[in-house]
């Protein structure tokens, strides 16, 4: 009966129930809409974070080169012993390689179990004599047996006595045996398997669940003038790989320039083909270690600068650092196992030799990426699977690099700061989305009381009107719960693209859908019973009028003043405890971003005490306009308006709270975001050098020396600078120690202008000071701390520079340190020393630039365009360059925070902000007509206008307006750099707070376009009223 | 008969449209009121004694029919002039107070004035100080209304209605909603100051007791046409 009567009554009031629901749809969809865009977003980190990576996994045979030997282990009686049974062990060290094994030790230590019986050991058959222990195991250490050298196809037979000391099961574990080389220093056990052959390894690991393809690769460093052709000579030290066509085939950057890969011919680099004048059919031959050579025919050439795969450092120290050979060749696997190999194994035995890079070989397995889950954390258990799948294949004898896991538990890390800094930035659309129901059911409740107390007068007690309240709510909030999902869904999919929201698991945005609903219902439903409860306690007869004079509870309880206080002392006790410096996001120290989220409660703090300070204000100035009274009073409509919200001010106030706080969201959140972006594009800049980089690679068909950088200013550009600068290109020497470093040499006069150099990266000078040192001093190099600190050198000091490190030019150069620096821009993996390029090519004058930096005439992505577009016509139409900018290295980046579509977020908090300006607008209008109707009814019976009524209206509703704008452009712009500053580690620079002023017009242009519209529609309905029944109705 | 202020209503006929259909709220042949003379309204309730006052106060359209008051009728004029004639000529009384509760008492008599401007009758209006105190009610002029008794506030009321003066007085049940003896008193003032100001008092009541103190009774019935019984003064 109840329900039938509230949902009549629902029916029955139309624009009442809408507005209602509207708020509830608001709030809901801005719920679901927030969890969909995570999900969204989450679905795309694992995609972003796997994106840049070479190879997803590496497996490294561990069998180095000469250590063919194998240990055998057996016992004679096998199998179950009784205490006191005597039993031999059986040790048969095989060579089965044909090269001698050198300094060959094995070590034989029994179990417990077994106890050994002293001068029971023999080798090959003779009895070991002098020892009063196990010659095996001899010692405190204990030491094993040298055996000196293991000739090739020999076979050494150990043997000894070991008595059980109690019943056992014999097995491997019962003696523990194992032996070591000098070409093999790492004890190998006895019994180990035998060593799986590459392409049958690559092979099995390619028949495992999940795995798109295992191939596998030998590389290994040879010294200079190893490549030789036509009488020509490479002299730089060369990279020898070797990989199949159909490795190459799936290496977009191994690019074949010319002919193509062969079962038994070879690849060049495009530089050393120059270097050698070497064609396809030439001869190359190849230098080995041991003296030997071999011959290859030239089969193809190719541009390997970009080659990652076949680059990256594979040791641990700087794993992942692009360590580029110019002088490099490519042969098929066949020929690297048959030549390559054999050749590093007999230099390696050979004595009085010492091998620094014997040949790495691997397999490198791609992960098929497709059925990857969408959100990194599930993708990385699916990757963790894979690997442990892999690494059971022929087991023991290598180890697996599991890159694509350990870049997923970044992007895990990654995904779940950006689910929390998503949620929390998308909060406060939460909070206003309740108080704005609540703003609704408390304006529209006030509206009931009359239709409340007439049904008291007929009989309904409290418990009914709650029951009716009850039910009218859950109706209510139901339906604006699907309306509010449905809206959700729509508009995360329309910002974030139906692609990848697509891409999030059904079950996901099932939870999500599940979540927001319930989140949303039960906030704004909240909200709605609430106000309607305490409007239903309320004393029926309590006077209208002393109601809309009472002054709020925020205010009587001092919620602002708590609320400044809460901002105060957060703030003072997160500065003291350096809570605000978090550590950035790095994929290279596998380390996610770490961010303080508890200290995002300061800028929802700000918002909150901000807003209610703002209504406090707004409250407490309309009181003190009030005129005292008299029976003067002056023309109407200034002196109602004066009376009224002198008298009222905080009807006026509370609206302006909501105001308020919608207006400082949309600030804060449009602050927030171009700060963001233009960090990241500031960090961006910073990684890439400049705004553009530009290398002339080595497929480009003319050379472009360090004064022809002005080719490079086009429309668009403003600056070019070159620069030199490699991994490992100099050796550093003091007079302490010396290392191999990376040096920049950068001309002075033009790199202060392209490169965004900071004065704090200079600890001893300025940039510029430290520039103009470069460019007057011609003995000057600036050193990195890092490398000083190393070197133990410090300013003044002589530091020793061999320049063209391994090529013909090296030449070694004094020089003094004029300066320090911490990191310089454009340089990502690290450099160690800068010097002024003029006086780098006066001493090696073959050298040309690695690359140029240029700057854009603007800093805005139009000026990128435009430079980028003139470029493209101009030397990049005549050349082939690799043109790279600020804006591809943010698409590069591998941290899952960059993929943050914080753009996105702000869409979807400012379009759900703006719709609730509205509504709020609208519900303060409305809820005037419905508080006041009988005001402006009786007014109308005296003869105002109808134009003075609809002005007083307005007037009102602007005040709100206004007041509310004002206040929340202040208070955004304080919560939006309190959110720029808790999120700081999010940036690698310190980013600095922008507020885009035309960004706020929209807000602020909708707040007083929704006041006018509403006051209009408002008046339409003023005059719509019916003043015979209204003004008689008590 | 004073023409100045008289009323002449014709063939009234006030019809609403609901779902249910087109009500007829009122239908009145002729009613006609002598300037300067007062006259009670009564009938069962729905008749149209509140609609008819309406009407006549030109707050209501009627679908058919004339209303005069005086030399204008008010039926056929636009809104613009009609809201001008209401302020300048007819002060209104209802059961409710209808005072803006924001608004002191002097201030709600103030706003009468204020809103009748350059519009106002050629009489010399009351002052609200000088009215309150000829109310008795001069000590309450700085309060607010919900700071005063249901009687003081009608009282307030009709002082608000007559302070400009107005050639016709209408008045919707004021005393319904009052204890007997401020029921005696409102009808005594409104009574008063109509007879003061020569004004034409129109009054709806339901109470005989009040509608004899009229010098004319009109009932309205439920079913037209509506019957008129004079009473001596």
């Amino acid at each position: 009966m109840l329900a039938k009567y509230v949902l009549a009554d629902l029916a029955r009031n139309p624009r009442r129930t809408l507005s209602t629901m509207l708020g509830v749809s608001l709030g809901v969809g801005l719920f679901c809409a927030i969890l969909f865009f995570v999900d969204g977003l989450s679905a795309s980190m694992t995609q972003r974070a796997v994106a840049p990576l070479s190879i997803d996994m590496q497996r490294i045979v561990t069998e180095r080169v000469g250590g063919a030997l194998t240990l055998a282990q057996r016992f004679d009686p096998a199998g179950a012993v009784k205490q006191g049974d005597r039993i031999r062990v059986i040790l048969e060290l095989h060579n089965p390689s044909d090269v001698t094994a050198n300094e060959v030790t094995v070590r034989s230590i029994p179990d417990a179990g077994l106890h050994f019986v002293v001068g029971s050991a023999t080798l090959n058959g003779a009895a070991l004599t002098g020892y009063t222990d196990n010659p095996f195991a001899h010692g405190a250490g204990p030491a094993g047996y040298n055996l000196g050298v293991a000739a090739a196809g020999t076979t050494t037979v150990i043997g000894y006595i070991g008595e059980a000391q109690h019943d056992m099961q014999l097995d491997d574990t019962a003696v523990n045996s194992s032996f070591s080389s000098r070409e093999s220093v790492v004890p190998v056990a006895a019994n180990k398997p035998s060593v799986v052959p590459l392409a049958d390894l690559a092979q099995s690991i390619s028949q495992v669940e999940g795995v798109a393809a295992a191939r596998q690769l030998s590389l290994v460093d040879l010294g200079p003038e190893s490549l030789s052709s036509n009488g020509r000579t490479a002299s730089a030290p060369a990279k020898l790989f070797g990989l199949d066509a159909d490795y190459a085939a799936h290496d977009p950057t191994i690019k074949l320039i010319e002919g193509g890969h062969s079962a038994d011919g070879a690849v060049l680099s495009v530089e050393s083909s120059k270097a050698m004048r070497a064609k396809i059919g030439d001869n190359v031959r190849v230098a080995l270690p041991d003296s030997t050579c071999f011959d290859v025919v030239v089969s193809g050439i190719a541009d390997l600068s970009q080659a990652r795969s076949l680059f990256s450092s594979r040791r641990g120290s700087d794993l992942e650092a692009f360590i580029y050979s110019q002088n490099s060749m490519i042969v098929s696997p066949a020929v690297f196992s048959e030549k390559v190999i054999p050749a590093f194994e007999r230099a390696a035995t050979a004595r009085g030799s010492r091998l620094k890079n014997p040949p790495v070989r691997e397999i490198d397995i791609t992960v098929d990426r497709r059925f990857l889950d969408a959100d990194p954390a599930t993708a990385m258990i699916q990757t963790k699977r894979i690997a442990a799948a892999v690494g059971a294949v022929a087991a023991h004898q290598d180890f697996l690099l599991d890159n694509i896991s350990n870049t997923l538990e970044v992007a895990t890390g990654d995904a779940t700061v950006a689910k929390r800094l998503f949620i929390f930035l998308g909060l406060p659309g939460g909070f206003l989305a309740a108080l704005l129901a609540g703003y609704a059911g408390n304006v529209l409740a006030d509206a009931q009381r009359r239709e409340q107390a007439t049904l008291r007068i007929r009989g309904a007690s409290r418990r009914h009107l709650l029951r009716m309240l009850a039910i009218r709510t859950a109706g209510l909030t139901a339906a604006g719960s699907l309306v509010g999902l449905i809206l959700g869904y729509l508009l995360a999919s329309a910002i974030l693209g139906h692609e990848s929201l697509a891409r999030a698991t059904t079950s996901r945005l099932a939870l999500s859908a599940l979540l927001g609903c319930l989140g949303g219902f039960c906030a704004t439903g909240l909200a709605l019973y609430i106000t309607g409860r305490r409007n239903i306690d309320r004393e029926i007869n309590e006077d209208r009028a002393r109601l809309s004079r009472a002054v709020p509870l925020w205010r009587r309880a001092r919620l602002d003043i708590v609320g400044c206080v809460v901002v105060l002392v957060g703030t003072a006790a997160a500065l003291h405890a350096h809570a605000f410096d978090g550590a950035s996001g790095s994929v290279y120290f596998g380390r996610s971003v770490t961010l303080n989220l508890s200290l995002l409660v300061l800028p929802i703090a700000v918002w909150f005490a901000g807003s209610l300070v703002a209504a406090r204000v707004v409250g407490t100035v309309l009181h003190r306009t009030q005129p005292a009274s008299t029976g003067a009073v002056g023309a109407p409509l200034p002196s109602l308006y004066r009376l009224s919200v002198g008298r009222r001010p905080w009807a006026i106030g509370n609206g302006a709270i909501i105001v308020t706080l919608i207006v400082a969201l949309s600030t804060s959140l449009a602050g927030f975001t171009s700060s963001f972006d233009a960090a990241k594009a500031n960090d961006a800049r910073y990684a890439t050098g400049s705004d553009i980089r530009i290398v002339a690679g080595p497929t480009a068909r003319r050379t472009y020396t360090t004064n022809q950088a002005g080719i490079f200013i086009t429309d668009g550009v403003a600056q070019a600078s070159p620069v030199v600068y490699s991994i490992r290109n100099v050796i550093l020497r003091s007079a302490r120690t010396s290392d191999p470093a990376n040096l920049a040499a950068i001309d002075p006069a033009s790199f202060g202008s392209v490169a965004p150099l900071r004065n704090d990266n200079f600890p001893t000078a300025d940039a510029t000071a430290a520039l103009r040192t470069l460019q007057t001093d011609p003995g000057a190099v600036l050193l990195s701390n890092h490398m000083a600190q190393f070197l133990k050198a410090k300013l003044g000091d002589t530091l020793h520079v061999l320049l063209a490190r391994g090529t013909d030019d090296q030449t070694e150069v004094d020089f003094h340190i004029t300066g320090m620096f911490e990191r310089l821009p454009g340089f990502p993996d690290g450099a160690d020393a800068m010097m002024s390029i003029h006086q780098y090519i006066a001493h090696v004058p073959s050298k040309t630039p690695d690359f140029f930096l240029a700057s854009t005439t603007t800093r805005n992505g139009a000026g990128l365009s435009r430079a980028l577009t003139s470029l493209g016509q101009g030397p990049a139409a005549a050349d082939q360059l690799q043109i790279t900018t600020r804006a591809t290295t943010v698409a590069r980046d591998q941290s899952s925070l960059a993929a943050l579509n914080i753009a996105g977020l702000v869409d979807l908090d400012s379009t759900f902000a703006l719709a609730m300006e509205i509504v709020t607008i609208a519900i303060f209008v409305f809820g005037l007509l419905l508080q006041r109707r009988r005001e402006y009814v009786t007014l109308r019976a005296q003869g105002l206008d109808l134009r003075t009524i609809r002005l007083l209206i307005a007037a009102e509703a602007g005040t709100v307006a206004i007041a509310g704008a004002i206040a929340g452009v202040l208070v955004g712009t304080a919560m939006g750099y309190y959110f720029v500053t808790v999120l700081r580690p999010l940036f690698v620079l310190p980013p600095s707070y922008t507020l885009p002023l035309r960004t706020l017009l929209a807000p602020i242009g909708l707040v007083l376009v929704a006041t006018i519209f509403c006051t209009l529609a408002g008046a339409r309905l003023v005059n719509r009223l019916q003043p015979t029944e209204l003004l008689r109705d008590e | 008969m004073s023409i100045a202020n008289s009323i002449v209503a014709r063939d009234l006929i006030v019809d609403y449209t609901s779902e249910a259909g087109t009500v007829r709220a009122l239908e009145c042949a002729a009613f006609c009121v002598e300037g300067g003379s007062n006259v009670a309204v009564m009938g069962p309730s729905g008749c149209g004694k509140s609609t008819l006052l309406g009407v006549l106060a030109g707050l209501a359209h009627p679908t058919s029919g004339t209303v005069r008051i005086g030399d204008e009728t008010i039926s056929g004029l636009p809104e613009r002039q009609r809201v001008r004639f209401r302020r300048r000529c007819l002060g209104m009384v209802y059961q409710a107070d209808n005072l803006l509760p924001h608004l002191t008492v002097e201030e709600n008599l103030g706003l009468q004035l204020a809103i009748c401007g350059n519009d106002m009758n050629t009489l010399r209006p009351f002052t609200p100080g000088d009215l309150l105190e000829r109310l008795g009610l001069g000590s309450l002029s700085k309060r607010l209304p919900d700071q005063l008794s249901g009687g003081q506030r009608q009282r307030v009321a009709v002082a608000r209605a007559v302070i400009h003066r107005p050639a016709v007085i209408f008045a919707d049940e004021p005393t319904g909603a009052l204890d007997a003896e401020s029921a005696q008193t409102v009808i005594e003032l409104l009574v008063d100051v109509h007879r003061e100001m020569a004004a034409t008092l129109v009054l709806v009541t339901h109470d005989p007791n009040m509608a004899k103190r009229l010098q004319r009774v009109v009932t309205l019935s439920r079913s037209p046409p509506a019957s008129e019984q004079r009473r001596a003064s």
